[in-house]
C-alpha cells in the first residue's frame, strides 16, 4: 500500500519536472523591432529577458523567417564614435535580467524579406546552448 | 528734488536695470537638462560643400536664419541613428504648438555617400519628419565639415568594393544657431523631454 502511494507520488513528481522543462525557460517581455522605410535592409530588436532560474542561459543562435540573418550586437562608444560589435552568445545569469535596447545590446536583424510594418508581428527563435529552443514574437513598432 | 533731477534719476536706474539684465544674459551660463552650450564660446561654421536629399547644393547659406540640429550618421545603421532621429522627431511634436518648434531644423549628415544616395537619404529622413534634411557629398568634403565641427567617423571597409560595412560614428548632436555658429551639443542617451526643455530655454533667450 506505502509502496503504491510511493509510487504514485514519484510519478507525480516525474511528470512536474518534465512539464516545468517544456516551460519557457525565459520571461522575455517587451520584444519589438524599430520600424525603418523599406529602402534600409536591416532592422534592431529589442527585448527583455529575465531569467529566474538557478542556472545561467546563453543564446547562441537567434532565427526568424522573416529575416535572412539575425545576429546579436553591441552599440558601444569607443573614442568618442559609436560603434556596433557582434556578441558571440548572450549570457543571461542566473536570477538576472538583460535588457536589449535602444543604444545598446540589440538583435541586428538583416535584409527582412517582406515589406513590414508598425503593428506587424514576427515570429522569431532563440537558441540556447542547452539545445533547447524558445519562439517568441516581436511586435514592429514606430 | 527737481523734476529735471527725478527724470534723470528714473532713467539712469532704468538704464543700470537693463544693462545688468544685458550682462546678466550675455554671462550667466544657461542652465539646461541635457545639453551644453557654448555661450559666448561659439564659434563660426566655415564654409562647407555638400549636397542636399534632393540633390541640390547645400552649403553654409542653407543653414542661415534658423537653429540647426545636426546629426552625422549613416542609413544602414539600425540602432544608433533611428533612436537618435526618432528622439528628434517626437521632441519637435512634443512642442509642436510652440513658435520654438518651428526655429528648429534637424539635418542628418550621411557620411556613407556609396550607400547614401540622395534618394535613399530622402526616404530616410522623411520617414522620422516630414520637414527633415539629409546631406551628403564628397568624402573630402564630408571630412572637412566633421573636422571643423569636431565630429568623428570612420568607415570599416577595406576597399570600396566592399557592399557590407559598419561605420563608427559620433552620437552627439550639434546645435547651430541662425548666425551659423556651433553653439552647443546634446549627448546620448537622449531624452526627448530634457532636450525640448533645453531648447526651449536657448531658443526663447537668444
Ligand atoms: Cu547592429
Amino acid at each position: 500500500m506505502i509502496n503504491r502511494q510511493f509510487q504514485l507520488l514519484l510519478s507525480l513528481i516525474l511528470l512536474m519536472l518534465a512539464l516545468g522543462a517544456e516551460a519557457a525557460p525565459l520571461n522575455i517581455t517587451d520584444a519589438w523591432i524599430k520600424n525603418l522605410p523599406p529602402v534600409v535592409p536591416m532592422r534592431a530588436g529589442y527585448m527583455q529577458i529575465e531569467n529566474s532560474s538557478d542556472t545561467p542561459y546563453r543564446i547562441t543562435g537567434v532565427e526568424s523567417e522573416v529575416f535572412t540573418t539575425i545576429d546579436i550586437h553591441e552599440s558601444i562608444e569607443k573614442n568618442g564614435m559609436m560603434s556596433m560589435q557582434p556578441i558571440s552568445s548572450l549570457v543571461i545569469e542566473a536570477g538576472t535580467t538583460v535588457k536589449l535596447a535602444p543604444g545598446g545590446i540589440h538583435l541586428m536583424m538583416m535584409e527582412p524579406k517582406q515589406v513590414l510594418k508598425p503593428g506587424d508581428r514576427v515570429n522569431i527563435s532563440l537558441e540556447y546552448d542547452n539545445g533547447s529552443t524558445q519562439i517568441l514574437q516581436m511586435t514592429v513598432r514606430q | 528734488m527737481k523734476k529735471s533731477t527725478i527724470v534723470f534719476i528714473t532713467i539712469l536706474s532704468l538704464g543700470v536695470g537693463f544693462a545688468s539684465a544685458w550682462i546678466a544674459r550675455g554671462l550667466q551660463p544657461i542652465k539646461l537638462e541635457a545639453g551644453l552650450w557654448l555661450g559666448d564660446n561659439a564659434r563660426a561654421l566655415p564654409d562647407f560643400k555638400l549636397i542636399d536629399h534632393n540633390g541640390e547644393d547645400f552649403d553654409r547659406d542653407n543653414l542661415q536664419g534658423k537653429w540647426h540640429l545636426l546629426f552625422f550618421g549613416y542609413t544602414h545603421c539600425p540602432d544608433v541613428c533611428p533612436a537618435s532621429l526618432q528622439t528628434m522627431a517626437d521632441m519637435l511634436k512634443s512642442i509642436s504648438d510652440s513658435d520654438v518648434s518651428n526655429a528648429i531644423r534637424v539635418v542628418f549628415v550621411s557620411v556613407d555617400p556609396d550607400r547614401d544616395t540622395p534618394e535613399v537619404l530622402k526616404n530616410y529622413v522623411q520617414y522620422f519628419n516630414p520637414g527633415f534634411i539629409g546631406i551628403t557629398g564628397t568624402e573630402q568634403n564630408l571630412n572637412q565639415l566633421a573636422k571643423t565641427i569636431g565630429i568623428s567617423y570612420f568607415l570599416d571597409r577595406e576597399n570600396p568594393e566592399q557592399v557590407s560595412y559598419l561605420v563608427s560614428h559620433s552620437s552627439s548632436i550639434i546645435l547651430i544657431n541662425p548666425s551659423v555658429e556651433y553653439a552647443g551639443l546634446f549627448r546620448a542617451p537622449l531624452s526627448t523631454l530634457a532636450m525640448a526643455e533645453d531648447l526651449t530655454k536657448i531658443i526663447e533667450r537668444n
